[in-house]
């Protein structure tokens, strides 16, 4: 399968920009949009996800035109808004059982066995006969998660899904959406850098609405080889050295403070050059704003 | 701290223009309602309490009830402002850096609430200006305006108004703080606002008013109990005084106020109120990385689409049943239905088995206002689910068709209407088992409530739905809605009334007799109105929102979009059924039937006053005998009345011209046996003037014979019906002679229209009126009639029935009398049973419908004591045969010359053992009432003059009296002069022109029939049963059948003064001839034993006498009456009761009695008009 987005172009009424022409092509797999708060990620997915309409552009999946057939998307869509609520007097068994049928699921048997084997997957079969008003956050996102992949959809979309996950439960869904991307594509947003670098075969940085940056986490490692320093400073001088260099980041380890640039050339005494994290990558392309050259697709 | 944030406050909340909006509303409806009351507007007329047209628009009562009114109204706005001065800081998510400011608690909720208060003050002053402006406007009429005080303004504002602010203000900032949140404000106000105008219905007897009139927190319950007996000109001077039950309401309403404000006050905190994070459950994340999730089974096409139908109406059904409001509701609704299953049995102040007929339509009557409470609000509320609950997010992204989804909503609301009607049924049979009654009729109930009454219910559901999705904002929608409820009210008012555009108005009635009757037009409406709301759903569902973007721009595309060809056929259909259905509704209401407005009725009523008036007193013949034909067609709801008349000339002057009058749209031939020529035949109603070649001399006859074809107009019946005919001639046959009736009688419709005032009856010495009786423009007649129906129904009209023979597969009936009658007959034919019995050598009969036979034992006993009673006090009975028959429907007996026509409701299903407020035996107390009417009505029949009704319905009540008074306890009987006396005090409060003495009454019910009865029970009282029915017998000696003059009520006087010693005449001018009004009052009363054993009471009392005027302005007069004074038991019944004469304000009494009194006083039974009637007697003490 292949999903296709040309040209997408997207002004609220407020005048926001969310999408600038943006292009991409997702195959099969896992993929990653990185970018920061507001930068158009979720208007992205939810287009995908048949929420909402476009000003300009187009997309496919394989045959599918997925602005003007909606119905067909729906039947293969599994979607997880960043942000949701659940109806609190409703027990989770009974309403996933109730998605359940509005995905298609009439089989009494199959149904069951297949809510049955989704509550046990994310953990929540001991809280099935418990409201959902009752859940604690986690729980919650648990919850979305098990209703987006009810009825095995070969489109995932998942938005920012391992906000309030504990380590060990991003961990766990993490591998679970490997497992679902060998053969589906799943669309994972998120702003927190590491998440792609493990998971994701291919990624899009995406800031302001435009697409900064596609391409495998290790072709973008690539674009910034060499150019990164980082040094050791006195925390007052931290303003002088954001002035002087293009500083990405800074972080304060254990009383010291580190700061990391990028440099197209040797910078002063004091900075060592370190192989780029998929962080740099982010900050470089999120602050400076800049499109990567095109020979990078290549 | 307090004092920085009220400012603050109340300049942000100044700010917001919606605060003017609020303002500017109740101003603009006050300004309007003023007007409107005011006699601005032609044909309609607002007014906002029972108030009669005397009393002024500006006058201290009306606005005192007006001003009240708003506040009922204003609840909205307060939910409105309340939710703003505390919510709004968790609404918009403000608390979280709000609240950790340092502010102390009490300043900020004080500085609030006041603010809050202050606001909402300054929108209810909105009904101030708005009234005042009205006032002050050029073009009102100012005969309905007194002076302009300022006071009348302020007043109730500061009475009323302002205790209410505080304590509605407070119970809604609990609930905000209980609940917390915006809609649950919302509802709470819906749901007081209908609540509050549902109490109007809640029934509550004669002795308990007050506690409903002390809990009142709008005002509304009280005020009406403060001046339930208020005159005229009270109500026009007099501010209602801040002292006793209004005193203790507001302070009852200000300590329930202060008790909500210091309950939201504790529950106030300046912290997250969520409530729920401690029950939070915690445990490890996702159990496996490993995928193991069954292969799911996809199904789609039709098949899947209902399930998944099913399971979202069944998700949303759930939901709604297990909300607070539908469940704050349904237990309200069930409080309240218990509270009133003891009325379920009620019916007209009587007590009735609870036929399943009845128990239906007070159950759905009940329940009316709570599922529209319900409607209202979850039309909303399954709209806004997903989107409230916030997980419209995934909900919208699942493979389920919008039109699914969309009708699953509708769905879930139509089980919602279903499952509460379902209740209703349950409910009426657990109701009927505990009254020991088990005839349930289960097919009734079946159609009843879930065919004839869910119709309007899901047509409403769906228009508020419908709302909901276009305005795409929840409060906007709810407002909408509302205002849709608002403008049903008015539209009648502007002659909105055309069925094409009446959406939802579906009647139904069901009666025993006649089933559901003609239920055609019902399903054509039906059908109709549900092809609009499927247009409209329609509409809805391209306009619906399945998207995280709900602008109107994205909104109009998803339209343009939606509508493809295959929604363009279903619309194509839908308006060709629309517009074809709608053009059988014209055909059937304009074209085969004339449609008319109340606008074009009134008109046609003033320009046949202005055109005909003149005719009044032209003289005519009158009707001296009457040979009927009436031809019944049931199935066909129509029949055919021919026959003739002999017209007599019974004046003293040639008479030169016949006017004949009848219904417009029914199609008539006349002729006449003697040369006669139509002169005029006017356009707007059937009003023919013949030309008579000769004149007819004093004493001269003709006949004439006429046809009138009743037949079928469109949807309007003939006047058969399918079982249970009932007409009369009035209707039905042709009248001669300018007739009053058809002329308006409002006096401010009649200024409107240029006409001049009208008395309601003419003066009680006009020659030309006393030559006409009270019944009708015609003489004592003769009457023989031929009655035709279908072969399974019985026809009767009035006479003795001499013939009956089937032709035709029809049956036929001959009816003759052999006395001579009114010129007022009735027509009946229904599949009766007959019971028959005889009273010496009169034939008693019932006619009545099988399955109604509770009573009619009791009803025959009642018939032959009344005629016993009645022949003995009044003289014989005039005919060989008295009938009373059942008919469906309706409220009332009429007692036509041996028939009397009982309505099924009212006789029939009567439990006449249990007593109502009325405290007798109601089926006697009607039953003997007609039957007096033989004697006074069909004996002696009074001149078409004031006072007419004092020798009909007054002699009729004391006849009933009479037969009570063998029946009935005494205590019983005092609960009869407690009612009437109550029904009197009413009835002058809303007198709507003047009230008047007995003797020159103008057919005004509250005088005849109640005050009527105190008068006569008075005069009993005082001179004596035998010494008053003497009179009576020799004045019905005299004047029973007296040709014209006919008697007037003055005409009586002197045969009750014969029987009169003088010492007690001036009663028989205060009681008929005047106003008086007693204020009597038992002062003290103490009693000590004597040394032989006895009781000494020692009892102080105060009687002052006033006669008021036509508006109830007393002056007080001096007194030299006689009263009872009376020593009573605990059970009321007298020990001692004599007459003592009374001349001083203040006088004691020593009497001894064998007994220890408990109870003693002036006037103990008080058959004298007194508006204080409970202070009358009090408790003896120990001297």
């Amino acid at each position: 399968m292949k999903l296709t987005v040309k040209n997408l172009s997207k002004t609220y009424p407020n005048g926001v920009q969310a999408l600038k022409n943006v292009d991409l092509e997702i195959s099969n797999g896992m993929f990653g949009l990185l970018g920061p708060n507001g930068a158009g990620k979720s208007t992205l997915m939810r287009t995908i996800a048949t929420l909402q309409d476009t000003d300009e552009g187009s997309i496919f999946l394989d045959d599918i035109d997925v602005l003007n057939e909606k119905d067909r998307v729906r039947d293969i869509l599994g979607y997880l808004p960043q942000e949701f609520n659940l109806d609190p007097k409703v027990t989770a068994e009974d309403f996933l059982d109730h998605i359940a049928i509005l995905k298609g699921l009439t089989d009494n048997m199959n149904r069951k066995a297949t809510v049955e084997a989704l509550l046990v997957q994310t953990n929540l079969w001991d809280h099935k006969k418990k409201k959902l008003g009752t859940y604690s956050g986690g729980m919650k996102q648990r919850f979305g998660i098990a209703q987006a992949l009810l009825g095995s959809p070969r489109l995932l979309i998942v938005d920012e899904p391992t906000a309030g996950l504990d380590p060990e439960e991003r961990n766990r869904f993490h591998n679970l959406l490997s497992e679902i991307g060998e053969n589906h594509i799943v669309i994972l947003s998120t702003h927190i850098v590491d998440d792609v670098s493990y998971l994701c075969s291919d990624m899009a940085v995406i800031h302001h609405g435009e697409v900064l940056l596609k391409a495998s986490p290790v072709e973008v490692l690539e674009t910034l080889g060499g150019n990164i320093f980082e040094k050791e400073i006195n925390k007052n001088d931290i303003v002088t050295y954001r002035e002087k260099y293009n500083m990405l980041s800074s972080r304060f380890f254990s009383g010291k403070t580190f700061i990391r640039i990028y440099s197209g050339s040797e910078p002063e005494e004091g900075f060592v050059k370190t192989a780029p994290t998929l962080e740099d990558v982010y900050f470089h392309y999120t602050k400076n704003g800049k499109k990567v050259p095109e020979k990078v697709y290549a | 701290m307090l004092k920085t944030i009220f400012r603050y406050e109340l300049k942000y909340q100044f700010r917001l223009v919606s605060t003017h909006i609020y303002f500017g509303v109740i101003m603009l409806f006050a300004f309007l309602a003023t007007l409107g009351a005011g006699g601005t507007f032609t044909g309609v007329s607002v007014m906002f309490t029972d108030a009669s047209s005397k009393v002024y628009v500006n006058s201290p009562y009306y606005l005192h009830s007006m001003i009240t009114a708003f506040g009922y109204i204003g609840i909205i706005f307060v939910a409105a402002i309340a939710a703003r001065t505390i919510n709004r800081d968790y609404e918009n998510g403000a608390y979280q850096w709000f609240y950790t400011l340092p502010l102390s608690k009490s300043g900020f909720v004080l500085g609030r609430f006041f603010a809050g208060a202050l606001i909402i003050v300054y929108i209810m002053s909105g009904s101030l200006i708005g009234s005042y402006l009205g006032s002050a406007m050029p073009f009102v009429d100012a005969d309905k305006f007194g002076p302009n005080m300022f006071i009348y303004y302020i007043y109730p504002f500061l009475t009323s108004i302002l205790p209410y602010v505080i304590f509605s203000l407070s119970l809604l900032l609990a609930v905000s703080m209980y609940f917390r949140s915006t809609l649950t404000l919302m509802i709470t106000g819906i749901v007081l606002l209908m609540a509050y105008g549902f109490l109007s219905e809640v029934k509550i007897d004669l002795d308990h008013r007050y506690i409903l009139a002390l809990l009142d927190p709008f005002g509304m319950f009280m005020l009406q109990h403060v001046t339930r007996y208020w005159t005229i000109a009270e109500q026009n001077t007099s501010l209602i005084p801040f002292e006793g039950i209004f005193l203790l309401n507001r302070l009852i309403i200000l300590s329930a106020g202060s008790l909500f404000f210091a309950f939201a006050y504790r529950k106030f905190d300046f912290k997250l109120q969520g409530g729920q994070s401690a029950k939070k459950t915690e445990e490890p994340g996702l159990r496996s990385a490993k995928l193991s999730i069954p292969e799911p089974v996809i199904t789609s096409g039709f098949t899947a689409e209902l399930y998944k139908f099913f399971s979202l109406a069944c998700s949303n059904f759930k939901y709604i049943i297990k909300s607070g409001p539908f469940i704050g509701l349904y237990v309200f609704w069930l409080i309240q239905t218990i509270a009133n299953s003891r009325w379920m049995g009620e019916m007209y102040e009587t007590t009735v088995f609870p036929v399943t007929a009845l128990v239906s339509r007070r159950l759905y009557e009940n329940s009316i206002v709570f599922v529209l409470a319900m409607i209202t609000i979850y039309s909303g509320e399954v709209i806004w689910r997903e989107r409230d609950k916030k997980y419209d997010g995934f909900m919208n992204s699942y493979p389920v068709s919008t039109l699914t989804l969309f009708s699953a909503k509708l769905a879930s609301l139509v089980m919602m209407i279903y499952i509460f009607l379902a209740s209703n049924v349950i409910f009426g049979i657990i109701v009927q088992s505990l009254k020991g009654f088990y005839h349930f009729e289960l097919g009734l109930y079946f159609k009843y409530f879930f065919i004839y009454a869910p119709v309007f219910l899901i047509l409403l559901t769906i228009l508020s739905f419908v709302i909901h999705i276009i305005a795409n904002h929840k409060y906007i929608g709810y407002m909408l809605v509302i205002t849709y409820y608002l403008s049903e009210i008015f539209s009648s008012a502007f002659d909105f009334t055309h069925p094409l555009y009446s959406y939802g108005d579906v009647d139904f009635h069901y009666s025993d007799i006649n089933a559901f009757g003609y239920t055609f037009k019902f399903s054509v409406l039906s059908l109709y109105y549900f092809i609009f709301a499927a247009i409209l759903l329609l509409v809805a569902k391209l306009f619906w929102v399945r998207s995280s973007e709900t602008d109107i721009k994205r909104r109009l595309r998803a339209f343009k979009a939606g509508f493809n060809r295959r929604t363009g056929i279903v619309t194509g259909i839908l308006t060709i059924s629309f517009v074809s259905v709608g053009s059988y509704i014209y055909y059937n209401t304009n074209i085969l039937d004339e449609y008319r407005t109340n606008g074009d009725d009134e008109t046609a009523s003033v320009n046949y006053e202005k055109d005909y008036k003149q005719f009044e007193r032209t003289p005519m013949p009158d009707v001296v005998d009457v040979n009927a034909r009436v031809d019944i067609f049931p199935e066909e709801r129509s029949l055919k009345c021919s026959g003739s008349y002999i017209l007599k000339n019974l004046t003293s002057d040639p008479v030169t011209q016949i006017h004949v009058i009848s219904d417009k749209r029914v199609p008539h031939r006349y002729s006449f046996s003697m040369p006669i020529s139509l002169k005029n035949s006017c356009t707007y109603v059937s009003y023919n003037i013949y030309d008579l070649a000769d004149p007819m001399l004093p004493g001269d006859s003709l006949t004439m014979n006429f046809e009138m074809d009743h037949s079928v107009r469109g949807f309007t019946g003939g006047g058969a019906d399918y079982n249970g005919t009932f007409i009369n001639n009035f209707e039905y046959f042709p009248m001669i002679g300018y007739s009053l009736d058809m002329e308006i009688s409002d006096e401010f419709k009649r200024k409107k229209h240029g006409l001049p005032p009208k008395e309601r009856m003419a003066p009680i010495d006009d020659e030309y009126k006393r030559n006409q009786n009270y019944v009708g423009n015609a003489s004592w007649t003769n009457f023989e009639a031929v009655v035709s129906t279908s072969s399974d129904q019985t026809a009767v009209a009035p006479g003795k029935l001499v013939e009956k023979w089937t032709e035709n597969g029809r049956n036929f009936f001959r009816y003759r009398t052999d006395s001579k009658i009114l010129n007022f007959f009735s027509f009946n034919s229904a599949r009766y049973s007959i019971k028959r019995d005889k009273w010496n050598d009169v034939d008693l009969e019932i006619y009545y419908h099988e399955g109604h036979e509770y009573n009619i034992d009791h009803m025959m006993e009642m018939m032959k004591l009344s005629l016993e009673t009645f022949s003995k006090s009044f003289g014989p009975f005039q005919f060989p045969v008295l009938r009373i028959i059942e008919f469906p429907r309706g409220a009332f007996a009429q007692s036509f010359s041996t028939t009397i026509p009982f309505s099924e409701n009212l006789g029939f299903i009567i439990d006449y053992s249990a007593k109502g407020d009325k405290g007798v035996d109601y089926l006697a107390d009607i039953t003997a009432h007609e039957i007096g009417h033989q004697w006074w009505a069909h004996q002696v029949i009074s001149a078409n003059t004031k006072g007419a009704t004092m020798l009909t319905e007054v002699m009729a009540q004391y006849s009933s009296y009479l037969v009570l008074k063998q029946i009935c306890t005494p205590a019983e009987i005092r609960t009869y002069f407690k009612y009437s006396l109550d029904n009197y005090l009413k009835g002058r409060k809303s007198e709507r022109k003047k009230e008047l003495p007995l003797t020159l009454n103008e057919n005004q019910g509250y005088l005849h029939y109640h005050k009527g009865i105190m008068a006569m029970v008075a005069l009993e009282d005082y001179i004596g049963t035998d010494s008053l029915n003497a009179a009576l017998t020799r004045f019905t000696a005299d004047e029973k059948f007296t040709e014209a003059p006919y008697p007037v009520s003055t005409d009586i006087l002197p045969y009750f003064e014969a029987v009169t010693p003088d010492s007690l005449k001036y009663l028989i001018t205060d009681l008929l001839t005047k106003i008086i009004v007693y204020d009597n009052k038992a002062v003290s009363a103490e009693t000590s034993k004597t040394d032989d054993g006895k009781f000494l009471t020692r009892l102080t009392v105060t009687a002052e006498k006033f006669e008021a005027d036509s508006l109830g302005a007393e002056t007080k007069i001096p007194m030299h009456d006689y009263f009872n004074i009376g020593l009573l038991d605990k059970d009321d019944e007298p020990i001692y009761i004599n007459k003592y004469l009374i001349d001083t304000d203040s006088v004691t009494f020593d009497i001894v009695t064998d007994v220890r009194p408990e109870k003693a006083g002036i006037d103990p039974s008080v058959i004298l008009i007194d508006r204080k009637r409970e202070d009358n007697v009090i408790d003896v003490k120990e001297m």
